[in-house]
């Protein structure tokens, strides 16, 4: 009994941790092909989500939607930038896993090829 | 029941190990800071761009002062040999967010005020003026990315007195690859405190351009599975204990070479804590059959007490020497 307790407290904790977990599936992602960069995230209530980088004077690239909650838009190349999202006209920032400060206030995505 | 605890775990680890998805895909992108300091050429505003920009604050309906004090700040600024792409790009930045004029004059004036910061100091190191633009770009970025004067000052003791025993040509090798190392470990989010503890102790350990470049495509390979704040612990505790540089590359676990001790990996897990017990995970993917161990080292670090048995490093495969100890881990977790 006290066994079978013990397995079920456990299958708890891990349901538990899956779901505080879950928020560490990928909300966005970055692939390098060739000359051009593209950059996935998801937002499953935007309207209108826009990228913005330092790599071409945070130029507005609006996102299109794909499958599901993603949204995808493709830039040229650049070895590093700063970026960011507007997400229905606000500033967003994805679960980028480098940021600097933006001197605004806030913080920029970070992406370098060499990190 | 044996099932479901094998899927809910697959499941949980499934989803972690995708946390940092953000990563770029391309592999085998080698480190290539030297190349990426030539490309300094574009790093001053054409004289061509300033109507663009012109333009970009007139549909903003920036007030006629403000245009005037922002061309005025980048005209200033290259009168004094500063940078001024980084301040166009400011104003373009806060015009995308939607920024209130003042506050993007204001960002746009820290901008100015860090590379004018960065380059003072930079000019203690050199004399030369292109040596001065590459390494204040460098050092302005370090600060961007979170390095604090304070700490930056310490790196600029130390290396003032490296440097006095110099060559002209060697110094500016060293200084550069010196302030490149900075700025790695600050974008990989070291603590400011910490990348300074160990640039200085590698300064002091006599560590040369080479060295440093050692350090950066070691503590850049090894903080790709780990966490960067553990990584450069280690990293300073090596330096600290007199190890070389070569050796903390050899050390990573990745195998530099054939039966180059890949499996040593296993000794670092969770020494640092930081929640980064998975720096041990690395250890022992070494090319062939150099290493196989290490694998699973410090997989307690998070636990703050964990990484205590990083001491399955010790295979090695026929060719690796197998991380031996793995007796690290612990102590100093935070969470």
């Amino acid at each position: 009994m006290t066994t079978w307790l013990r397995a079920n407290w456990i299958a708890g904790l891990l349901f538990v941790c899956l779901l505080f977990f879950s928020g560490c599936a990928p909300k966005h992602s970055i692939r390098v092909a060739g000359d051009s960069i593209t950059v996935y995230c998801e937002y499953p209530e935007a309207k209108k989500v826009v990228f913005a980088s330092s790599a071409d004077r945070f130029q507005l690239h609006e996102a299109a939607q794909a499958k599901g909650d993603s949204w995808v838009v493709t830039v040229p190349k650049a070895k590093e930038f700063t970026y960011f999202y507007m997400v229905d006209g606000v500033v967003t920032l994805p679960e980028c896993r480098y940021t600097v400060m933006d001197d605004f206030g806030g913080k920029n995505c970070f992406f370098s090829e060499e990190l | 029941m044996k099932n479901i605890y094998v899927v809910l775990i697959g499941m949980f680890f499934a989803t972690c190990s995708l946390a940092f998805a953000d990563e770029p895909v391309t592999d085998a992108v080698e480190l290539q800071q030297r190349s990426q300091t030539r490309e300094m050429a574009q790093f001053i505003v054409d004289q061509e761009e300033l109507p663009a920009l012109l333009k970009a604050m007139q549909r903003q309906r920036f007030t006629h002062t403000n245009q005037v004090q922002v061309q005025k700040v980048i005209q200033d600024a290259e009168q004094e040999g500063l940078p001024t792409k980084p301040l166009a790009d400011k104003v373009y930045e806060g015009i995308a967010k939607d920024v209130d004029e003042q506050r993007i004059f204001q960002a746009m004036t820290t901008v100015r005020n860090r590379y004018a910061y960065a380059y003072r100091q930079v000019r203690q190191l050199v004399d030369d003026a292109e040596d001065t633009q590459v390494l204040g770009k460098v050092v302005a970025e370090a600060y961007t990315a979170g390095l604090q004067q304070q700490d930056y000052d310490e790196i600029v003791e130390a290396l003032q007195t490296r440097l006095r025993t110099m060559t002209r040509q060697e110094a500016r090798e060293l200084a550069l690859e010196t302030m490149l190392t900075v700025r790695l470990m600050a974008r990989r989010g070291v603590e400011s405190v910490t990348v300074s503890a160990v640039v200085v102790s590698a300064l002091e350990q006599s560590y040369d351009d080479v060295d440093m470049q050692q350090i950066q495509k070691a503590f850049t390979r090894r903080a790709r599975n780990g966490s960067a704040q553990g990584i450069a612990n280690q990293l300073g505790e090596h330096i600290g204990s007199g190890g070389t540089a070569q050796n903390f590359g050899r050390s990573s676990g990745f195998g530099q070479s054939p039966g180059d001790g890949a499996g040593s990996g296993g000794n670092s897990g969770g020494s640092s804590g930081n929640g980064a017990g998975s720096s041990g995970s690395s250890g022992g993917s070494g090319n062939d059959s150099s290493g196989s161990g290490g694998n699973s080292g410090g997989s307690g670090g998070s636990s703050g007490g964990g990484g205590s048995n990083g001491s399955s490093g010790g295979s090695g495969g026929s060719g690796g020497q197998g991380g031996s100890s793995g007796n690290s881990g612990g102590g100093k977790g935070r969470s």
